[in-house]
């Protein structure tokens, strides 16, 4: 039950609520449109996307995103985003409640070029802005969609790797990672190999995973509840250098007497870290006795990890995992407006002097007036 | 050695002069938008406020922008950062202004 | 149809009259000589797919187009008083390394 009235702020003879969301915090450009029934959302009364466009900015391969050019991506595009996402969803300003933007926590400029367009719009169109927490947005979204009630959290993306659970209002982070994120951690390794970053380098990593036999040691590194990735990274990227570097050395599995291939070294990289991340979920759950894991973040996409942590909730009584698929883990704007409005629907705005971004928002900053 | 000290607070205070200054006027069709565009950029905060300083007027319909700076690099990267989102405001006013009842159409 | 045309002006110790910037004849174009993609990612053989939307023939589609070349001409005066800047510090240095000491006592 949510403790506070969510329909004191519906617009006169309106049975429903509209947020325009908007989503730049990395390389991604998302705007979508969702719909909020009055009442409560449950099963029963859930929200409605009414659109989700998304367009990514894609570097050459071996080449990361760089600040400046991920911001003039979206700058560049930002408008026509807009009105794509609006023609999509069949929606006029004049229908919308609120916009919302993501706020923070991601990199300074392409947050700010969004912004800059939300707060034109929103003055333009009378309409009130809403600063959105962006892993708030995943953590929101991926209950709406899945339905789980009080999961632990599993955030893991480009930028971001947390275990979660929500207690008081606040979504309190567990453990974390103390150095790379996981999606950086496997982006960084894509370089290394020259993989295509289209149309995610961690998507092509998982493929090349799925053909990989062999399983080469590399460092575990569990610290507590938090895990460190950064050490696993150079290792590897020591081992494919010797492999593929001028050196060319053959590296062989110990038990069949056959090579190793980039494929294994995929395969490798990711059973490692993701036996990690299902170490430290699972210690969560026993903490805060739960048996639901819900996975956000884009390398919640991952069917490798899904399995796995499935592997290990159905140990459990009543264990289940919940995912989402790409159009909801990956970076989106449609997890931005959804978000956004329970906020908007607590009361909660931002005046245009309280809509600066921040590169470092915790996700356990955010008062959740929404939930009991 | 008390004349090199003096001479390295003589250097401190004239690096430290925000006398490197550029003056931008932009008009707009309306009081209304230069006001708009005037508020979506003020917003931000203005980082390194020792080197420079940063004004941002809306007079009628034209949007003055003044950058005073330590030196020429200073001024240039904030003032081109500042036209960029200028120009993402312009283009969001160009579409978006008086369209409040519209229903776009896809692929338009 | 109005036109509204961006202006700059200039001052500096080495300029103390005001230097005026224009856009100019043209033609202009939202497509900026100074606001391309990274040289980086075009050397590492990516293209540029993100360029601005093309201006509208409107009062503001040509002063977004008119503020980019405003922009271009901005960065290109600033870019070359820095350098002109950096070759009197350079003359500056030289002077100093070969009267290497003498500037120390003359005040």
């Amino acid at each position: 039950m949510a403790p506070i009235d969510l329909d004191k702020y519906v617009r006169p003879g309106k049975d429903h609520f509209l947020a325009l969301g908007l989503e730049g915090s990395a390389n991604k450009l998302g705007v979508g449109v969702i719909k909020h029934p009055l009442g409560e959302l449950t099963p029963e009364n859930r929200a409605l996307i009414l659109s989700n466009v998304r367009d990514t900015y894609i570097t050459p391969p071996g080449e990361g995103f760089l600040p400046r050019d991920t911001a003039r991506h979206h700058r560049n595009w930002v408008v026509r985003i807009i009105k794509r996402a609006l023609a999509d969803a069949g929606v006029a300003g004049a229908d919308l409640d609120c916009i919302c933007f993501t706020q923070g926590p991601g990199m300074g400029a392409p947050l700010q070029s969004v912004v800059i367009a939300a707060r034109t719009l929103a003055q333009l169109w009378e309409l009130p802005l809403v600063g959105v927490n962006h892993c708030v947005g995943h953590i929101e979204m991926g209950r709406e969609i899945t339905g789980a009630e009080n999961p632990i959290v599993l955030y893991v993306s480009g930028g971001n790797t947390q275990v979660i659970a929500y207690s008081n209002q606040r979504y309190r982070i567990f453990g974390e990672t103390l150095d790379i994120a996981i999606g950086n951690c496997l982006d960084r390794f894509a370089r290394t190999l020259k993989i295509p970053n289209e149309p995610a380098p961690g998507y092509n990593i998982e493929q090349m995973a799925k053909r990989g036999k062999h399983l080469v040691q590399l460092p575990y590194t569990v610290k507590g509840m938090d895990l460190s990735m950064s050490g696993i990274l150079g290792y590897i990227d020591g081992v494919a250098k010797e492999m593929f570097g001028p050196q060319q050395k053959k590296l062989v599995d110990k038990e069949t007497g056959e090579e190793i291939t980039p494929e294994d070294l995929c395969f490798s990289l990711q059973e490692t870290l993701f036996s990690m991340l299902v170490e430290i979920t699972e210690r969560a759950m026993a903490h805060v006795e739960s048996n639901q894991v819900l996975i956000v973040g884009g390398v919640g996409s991952n069917e490798r990890l899904q399995e796995m942590m499935a592997l290990m909730v159905k140990d459990r009584k009543n264990g289940s995992v919940y995912s989402t698929d790409e159009r909801f883990c990956i970076d989106n704007g449609i997890m931005i407006a959804h978000a956004g409005l329970l906020a908007y629907r607590s009361g909660q705005t931002n005046a245009l002097e309280d809509t600066v971004c921040t590169q470092r928002f915790r996700t356990d900053e955010v008062f959740v007036e929404w939930r009991d | 050695m008390p004349i090199i000290l003096l001479k390295t607070e003589h250097l401190l205070l004239r690096q430290m002069a925000l006398d490197h200054i550029v003056t931008i006027q932009i008009p707009f069709e309306t009081e209304k938008q230069a006001s708009i565009a005037r508020n979506s950029i003020a917003a931000d905060p203005v980082l390194k406020k020792n080197e420079i300083s940063v004004e941002f007027i809306a007079e009628g319909n034209v949007l003055q922008c003044k950058f005073a700076g330590v030196s020429d690099r200073v001024i240039r990267v904030a003032i081109s950062n500042c036209i960029d989102n200028i120009k993402t405001v312009i283009e969001t006013i160009e579409e978006f202004d008086g369209q409040k009842d519209t229903l776009f159409k896809k692929d338009s | 149809m109005t036109t509204l045309v961006p202006t700059a002006i200039y001052t500096s110790p080495t300029e103390p009259i005001e230097v005026k910037l224009i856009p100019g004849v043209g033609p202009h174009s939202t497509d900026g000589k100074t606001t391309q993609i990274s040289e980086i990612v075009l050397k590492a053989g990516g293209e540029d797919r993100d360029k601005p939307s093309a201006a509208k023939d409107t009062p503001l589609g040509n002063l977004r187009a008119q503020l980019t070349t405003l922009q271009d001409k901005l960065n290109e005066f600033l870019t070359q008083k820095m350098l002109n800047k950096r070759k009197l510090e350079d003359d500056d240095i030289e002077r100093r390394i070969l009267d290497d000491g003498v500037d120390e006592d003359s005040d």
